[in-house]
């Protein structure tokens, strides 16, 4: 079998910046991946997924800095002496977060970009356009901004461009985060009936890649170990299997005895976007639902079908044109909560970690609520180190800004339980850090009786985990499950 | 990097071809900076304001204003006290606060950057930015030249959507609330407008390499997809820019 991608001596270093001085990320770090298979790289977060990834597509370190040595072959192609835009026909990247990658203001200009790179034709690049719009059906967003696409339909997005430009080498950076049940099977087997080389960069969904993938490797320790699936499985540790973490918790195992009052109750509410011409009528309708106490319930359906439009509503970050939200008031009865109160009262992870965290280090982002509480500042410094540590932020000094996505995601999760909110909305909470990570997270809100919602494509994490799962389709709300399955 | 300032639309504004629109945009702006009188420049800041109804909707018509404001108050604040020519209109005790200059001079000033506002608001409201760039390629502009232009005017309204982002993100950790007001307002805006920086900052070197994963910058000749209509309806068009801007500049002389 052919060579695509030999990886030999990769040696790299992030620049240092003055808090911290970086220590090597890669160590004689070698690979070989073979032509027109299907390869999986795990790893955990801060192993170096997403900084491989961009090594392989001559993006590091030309746009981050940082001191590089070995040898990384595309092909014929020395990439660490090749220019990024000279592999485009070599190597394309799915970068893990779509906004960071879409440049275009409308989608068929998105996907057409590149193509006029390659210096195609009109008719080659029209199409190559057609035929990518309809495979991921995008034919009714042709024309929409995609800033105002939904996170699945921005991934589908990045991979008709992908398809488009149909490069020797795919490399697809936590791609299937994000995407739906159904798409995620479309795009393996794309990516099968390709014939191209694939390399999904991924920390989960491991019965996905079961069926199709015929590598498997692992970035551990500063180095590549290509093995067999239960070899790295096993170095993966017990981060990727529902059973097999926490298996006493109750809501792992099924035997939940909870008896709660309703913390949120939603009447008759229905919300639809004002002004969109390009989108979709889309209209969010729930008629009755009640969030309790104590409990989990998980959002869960397509993209696009209203779930984080919910929990704006939850959150008071927008208003219901008809209908109500309801909380506890004196005595417990519910009442009537206005946009202001509920942003007090509910926490939300958003998507986007960095819309969260702001402050200068680890330390200074956990101990501002509690400053602002009015907790004094050394036992406000003892709390943050003890938040820390619950959320494996071991170094307070660290840059946030210069952290990794998944060591974001967790400060933001810290920052959040800091907030001690009696309800939280985790929004795709889980894309970035493993399962085991996502469930530790979640186990810590349960502890302390927080209400939480999840929001996740991932069927099987919903019913494992939830109490509720409320299944979202077109804008319409509808309770499927009533407790959670062992 | 992925926000546009365009509007989607059917409007007759939309159907100018956009090498026109360009022409009447600077035509209408220079007249805004002519020595014709401030009611003119009123006039015609009034008609870019009712053109911007049919281009954006009436919900976003106004839109504009929301971005001016403080410029306009800093105008209205500033302006007076550097003009104390004319008779005196306002005064507090001793103190002349506004003279008729001065209020000509905030009148002319607030009349122009609304003007200018909205003369730029209906193009990039009516044009697709594809078109942006094509447009300025057709007047000459290299291609690199014309897509830095294109991702600027796009960065400004990134920012807006990225700080209402941050403060929805605020609200909710309790830094920042609707509703504050004077120094808590400006204590519970730092924090928001320091994301807003860092978020924009880390964008840079991000949307370098994506132009690069896309290829841009290397050495073979691009291509174009998108294509401005040519033939009749351009000669048109060109004909009725050519006449606006002729009458528009004609108008005060004809009147005086």
């Amino acid at each position: 079998m052919n060579t695509a991608v030999s990886v030999k001596d990769l040696q790299f270093t992030y620049p240092s910046y003055s808090s911290a001085n970086s220590k090597p990320l890669f160590i004689d770090l070698e690979g070989v991946f073979h032509q027109g298979i299907i390869h999986v790289v795990f790893g955990r977060p801060e192993s170096g997924k997403t900084t491989f990834g961009r090594l392989l597509a001559g993006l590091v370190p030309a746009f981050t800095g940082g001191s590089v040595s070995g040898s990384v072959l595309v092909d014929t192609i020395q990439v660490l002496e090749t220019r990024g835009c000279h592999l485009l026909e070599h190597v394309g990247l799915v970068f893990q977060d779509p906004d960071e990658q879409i440049l275009m203001a409308q989608v068929e200009d998105e996907i057409v970009f590149p193509l006029e790179s390659m210096s195609l034709n009109r008719p080659q690049m029209h199409e190559r356009l057609e035929a990518e719009i309809s495979f991921w059906d995008l034919d009714d967003l042709r024309t929409a901004n995609p800033g105002n696409l939904s996170g699945g339909e921005k991934k589908r997005l990045l991979l008709a461009v992908l398809c488009a430009i149909n490069p020797a080498v795919w490399i697809l950076d936590e791609t299937f985060e994000e995407l739906d049940e159904q798409w995620r099977d479309v795009l393996i087997k794309r990516a099968v009936e390709s014939g191209r080389t694939v390399i999904i960069l991924a920390s989960k969904h491991i019965s996905l890649y079961d069926l199709y993938v015929s590598t498997w490797s692992i970035i551990d320790n500063n180095q590549l170990f290509q093995c067999s699936r239960d070899e790295t499985l096993q170095k993966l540790g017990d981060n990727w299997e529902y059973k097999k973490i926490h298996p006493s918790l109750p809501y792992i195992s099924g035997d939940s005895q909870y008896q709660r009052e309703p913390v949120l109750s939603i009447r008759h509410l229905s919300f639809s976007y004002p002004g969109s011409k390009s989108g979709s009528d889309f209209t969010l309708y729930v008629d009755n639902l009640d969030i309790y106490s104590g409990q989990i319930t998980a959002f869960y359906g397509p993209n696009g079908s209203g779930k984080s439009t919910l929990s704006k509503l939850l959150c008071g970050l927008i208003s219901p044109e008809r209908g109500e939200i309801l909380i506890p008031g004196k005595g417990g009865r519910l009442r009537h909560a206005a946009p202001g109160a509920l942003q007090k009262y509910t926490g939300y992870l958003f998507q986007n970690p960095d819309y969260q965290i702001f402050l200068p280090t680890v330390k200074d982002e956990l101990m501002y609520s509690l400053l602002q509480a009015g907790i004094e500042k050394s036992d406000a410094r003892a709390q943050a180190a003890t938040c820390g540590e619950l959320f494996g932020l071991y170094n307070l000094k660290d840059t946030p800004a210069t952290m990794s996505y998944g060591s974001r995601k967790r400060l933001q999760a810290a920052v959040c339980y800091q907030l001690d909110r009696i309800c939280t909305i985790f929004d795709e909470a889980d894309s970035g850090i493993l399962l085991a990570e996502y469930i530790r997270i979640i186990d810590l809100f349960v502890k302390r009786e927080s209400s939480l919602i999840i929001i996740t494509h991932d069927l099987r994490l919903a019913e494992k985990l939830a109490d509720t799962v409320v299944q979202f389709q077109d804008g319409r709300a509808r309770k499927v499950e009533g407790r959670r399955k062992s | 990097m992925i926000e546009s300032s365009y509007h989607e639309g059917d409007s007759f504004v939309h159907a100018f071809d956009p090498r026109a629109k360009l022409l009447l945009l600077i035509t209408g702006i220079t007249t805004l900076f002519l020595p014709f009188g401030v009611e003119f420049s009123a006039a015609y800041t009034g008609v870019f304001i009712l053109l911007a109804i049919p281009a954006a909707g009436f919900r976003h018509a106004f839109s504009p204003f929301k971005l001016l404001l403080p410029l306009i108050i800093l105008i209205i604040l500033l302006t007076p006290p550097f003009f104390r020519e004319g008779e005196v209109l306002i005064t507090y005790r001793n103190w002349i606060l506004l003279t008729e200059a001065g209020l000509m001079r905030t009148i002319v000033l607030i009349v122009r950057f609304t003007g200018i506002t909205y003369a730029f608001f209906l193009f990039f409201a009516s044009t697709p930015l594809n078109q942006v760039v094509l447009t300025l390629r057709w007047y000459g502009l290299p291609l690199n030249a014309a897509l830095i232009v294109s991702m600027s005017f796009r960065f400004i309204p990134y920012i807006t959507t990225t700080y209402h982002h941050v403060s929805d993100a605020h609200k909710l950790r309790g830094s920042y609330q609707t509703g504050m007001w004077g120094w808590s307002h400006i204590r519970g805006l730092l924090p928001v407008l320091t994301s807003v920086l860092i978020k924009s900052v880390k964008t840079i070197p991000v949307m370098a390499m994506s132009l690069e994963s896309r290829g841009f910058g290397s050495n073979s000749k691009r291509t174009s997809y998108q294509r401005l209509r040519g033939g009749r309806i351009l000669f048109t068009h060109f004909i009725f820019s050519v006449m606006i801007s002729l009458i528009i500049i004609a108008l005060p002389y004809v009147v005086a």
